[in-house]
């Protein structure tokens, strides 16, 4: 097997809050020991609900905020190890497509130069004119026309925006995609066509794609991996087609068993695994198994004890004191 | 007779750039005990259907045609029938839970003041029943987000609490406007189900807007698509799902990406994206999209007509 593409081992973030004058403040746990690998050409699904972590675990990976703890490796080498020159080799292979692509967009520049200005610092050795045609290029390869470029962002609707936004990522050539909550803005039938060209993208360019959805169908179609995620921890993760035929977790089979499917002779006589409340605050995380507050299955060693990593089957990874239980379907 | 019938609703806004054509003439009817799933992207007018229907149109929005709750109109309806009806017998939950509850009062009390007003009961009995409805919606400690203030509560405890206080009085007609979209799907699913047992057992009418064609499957028995203004399809939810016939509703369900099958390569599509309201075209909207389209679609607007089951907007569907 090759070497991964991008690993991330035992990783922690963290983020003080509230300290001031008369509070001692508290840590927020957003992220805690988290492991992956990515092998070059994958599509990594991260899943999880809100405040699980996905998105400051994507921007611990892209350099936005600092680990407390653990280590990103990229092709072999620590980024926080990286010299100059390759911090910026670092930023041109890894590039992010964010979830709202009016947003991150600049609204005073042409389509053009957006696309085009990345290379002005990661490409130095390209003439502005290469970079213009280079942008028209990327342009057409992802279904606009090249009379687009002189336009602005505020006159595209949001599926054209995010091609824009890809088209960006993707003029740097990198090996690695980010894409977090990347399509979860769009219109249902404007999903579709993006989720197509990212496919098309993987297939033609090989760019692995680290894919952050809380959109469990999307993920389905998408990643070749999943990793489901709840309050900064791994619960599970394992190949797509293998986690999505068989969870270990009982976070996981709930999950998936909440996701409603749209047939509705299938969905109303279907049940659901249906678990109390919400999530808890990251600020205030449950001991021992953080999904303990809601979990069907939980015994009183899940209060005291943090379940370990283990590995049920070649490839799989469950954090649970009683994996493999398979939930009753519960009203 | 049906609690809620429809006819001709439309729905405009004065706008410096002109007028905009937000709703352009749809009709659809609720029973009691029934859930209606009206679907659709964005700027397809689903909610300015609703806001028109009730009266909460901005300034700039007038209203036309009719709605019939109960045999009452209420279309330009005078304030003191929608006073007496909106809350009381008609209301609703929308998305944004937050801007919903007012900040600076605690839950027990915004609960508490709507049967007051409404039932005209003291402010202990009220507290009684507000308590015994944020258990109905399966909230965690009942007692202690009485005394708490919305900001205490997370994203979807605020939801069941707009669920509960909607559901105060006991209302004929509930109307939710994508009440499940910024929740998880966890609590979604929990949400969902409550919406079931209520229209079960309460008899209560359900008008539920949402893009998530998921949602419809779990609690819908009828279904309206709607499509720039106007409903493109209308019919039993099991007869949309099963033998779609508009172009539109067709594409939309092969383009949902669905958990009971694996992903297998791409995607079907619907080339473009929705219009928005300030288009206004002389034939068909789903024109430009649409792969069975020919010079008829572009030039009028076609004609509701029966499709199986189904009342459809096209002309390139047989009867």
């Amino acid at each position: 097997m090759n070497a991964p593409l991008l690993s991330v081992e035992g990783l922690d973030v963290t983020f003080p809050i509230g300290s001031g004058l008369f509070s001692k403040g508290k840590t927020l746990h957003a992220v805690s020991d988290v492991s992956l690998h990515l092998n070059p050409g994958e599509c990594l699904g991260i899943v999880g609900e809100s405040g699980c972590g996905k998105s400051t675990l994507a921007r611990a990976i892209l350099g936005f905020v600092q680990p407390a703890r653990g280590r990103i490796v990229w092709q072999g080498r620590d980024i926080s190890q990286l010299d100059k020159a390759g911090r910026r080799q670092f930023r041109k292979s890894v590039q992010p497509v964010f979830q709202n692509p009016l947003g991150s967009l600049n609204p005073r520049m042409t389509v053009g130069d957006i696309i085009a200005e990345p290379l002005e610092t990661l490409r130095p050795d390209i003439t502005p004119s290469a970079r213009r045609a280079l942008a028209v290029d990327w342009l057409e390869r992802l279904g606009l026309t090249a009379d687009m470029a002189d336009r602005y962002p505020m006159e595209f609707s949001g599926g054209q925006a995010q091609r824009i936004a890809i088209a960006r990522a993707m003029i740097s050539e990198p090996d690695l995609l980010i894409c977090d909550e990347a399509v979860s803005a769009l219109d249902v039938s404007v999903k579709a066509q993006i989720i197509n060209l990212l496919y098309d993208l993987q297939r033609e360019t090989g760019v692995s794609i680290l894919f952050i959805s809380h959109d469990l169908a999307i993920v389905r179609q998408i990643a070749t991996r999943v990793m489901v995620m709840y309050l900064g921890k791994l619960m599970e993760d394992g190949p797509a087609r293998e986690l999505f035929a068989h969870q270990y977790h009982p976070y996981t089979q709930a999950l998936l068993s909440a996701v409603p499917i749209p047939d509705p002779v299938m969905e109303q006589s279907r049940r659901h695994i249906l678990l109390k409340d919400d999530v808890p605050s990251p600020l205030d995380p449950p001991s021992g198994c953080v999904f303990r507050t809601r979990c069907p299955v939980v015994k009183p060693n899940c209060i005291l004890e943090i379940p370990a990593i283990t590995h049920p089957e070649k490839d799989r990874q469950v954090a649970c004191h009683y994996k493999g239980v398979q939930l009753e379907e519960t009203d | 007779m049906a609690l809620l019938e429809v006819h001709d609703l439309a729905v405009s806004f004065r706008t410096p750039r002109g007028v905009l054509q937000a709703v352009k003439g749809v009709s659809f009817q609720v029973e009691p005990g029934t859930c209606l799933g009206i679907v659709g992207e964005s700027g397809s007018g689903k909610s300015q259907t609703m806001l028109g229907m009730l009266g909460l149109l901005p300034p700039n929005g007038t209203v036309s045609g009719s709605a019939l709750f109960d045999g009452e109109e209420l279309v330009n309806a005078p304030r003191s029938l929608t006073d007496r009806l909106r809350g009381n017998r008609i209301s609703f939950v929308f998305q944004d839970s937050i801007t919903g509850l007012t900040p600076h009062m605690r839950i027990g009390d915004q609960l508490a003041e709507i049967l007051q007003v409404h039932k005209g009961m003291s402010k202990k009995e009220a507290l009684e029943i507000s308590l015994s409805m944020l258990d109905v919606v399966r909230l965690s400690e009942p007692e202690r987000r009485l005394k708490q203030y919305p900001h205490e509560l997370s994203g979807g405890m605020r939801q069941r609490v707009m669920i509960a206080m909607a559901l105060l009085c006991k209302p004929a007609l509930l109307i939710a406007d994508e009440p499940t979209t910024a929740l998880d799907v966890t609590v979604q699913a929990s949400i969902i189900r409550q919406f079931a047992k209520l229209k079960q057992h309460a008899q209560t009418a359900i008008i539920l807007i949402t893009h998530d064609l998921g949602v419809v499957a779990g609690v819908c028995d009828d279904v309206a698509v709607m499509y720039s203004g106007r409903i493109v399809e209308y019919g039993a939810a099991a007869d949309i799902f099963a033998t779609p016939a508009h172009p539109y509703t067709r594409g939309l369900l092969a383009c949902t990406p669905r958990m009971d099958r694996p992903g297998n390569g791409p995607l079907p599509t619907i080339p473009g994206s929705p219009p928005p309201i300030s288009l206004s075209l002389p034939g068909c909207a789903f024109e430009p999209r649409c792969a069975l389209a020919d010079a008829a679609c572009a030039a009028s607007q076609p004609e509701v007509r029966r499709a199986g089951n189904l009342l459809t907007a096209c002309r390139k569907v047989s009867a």
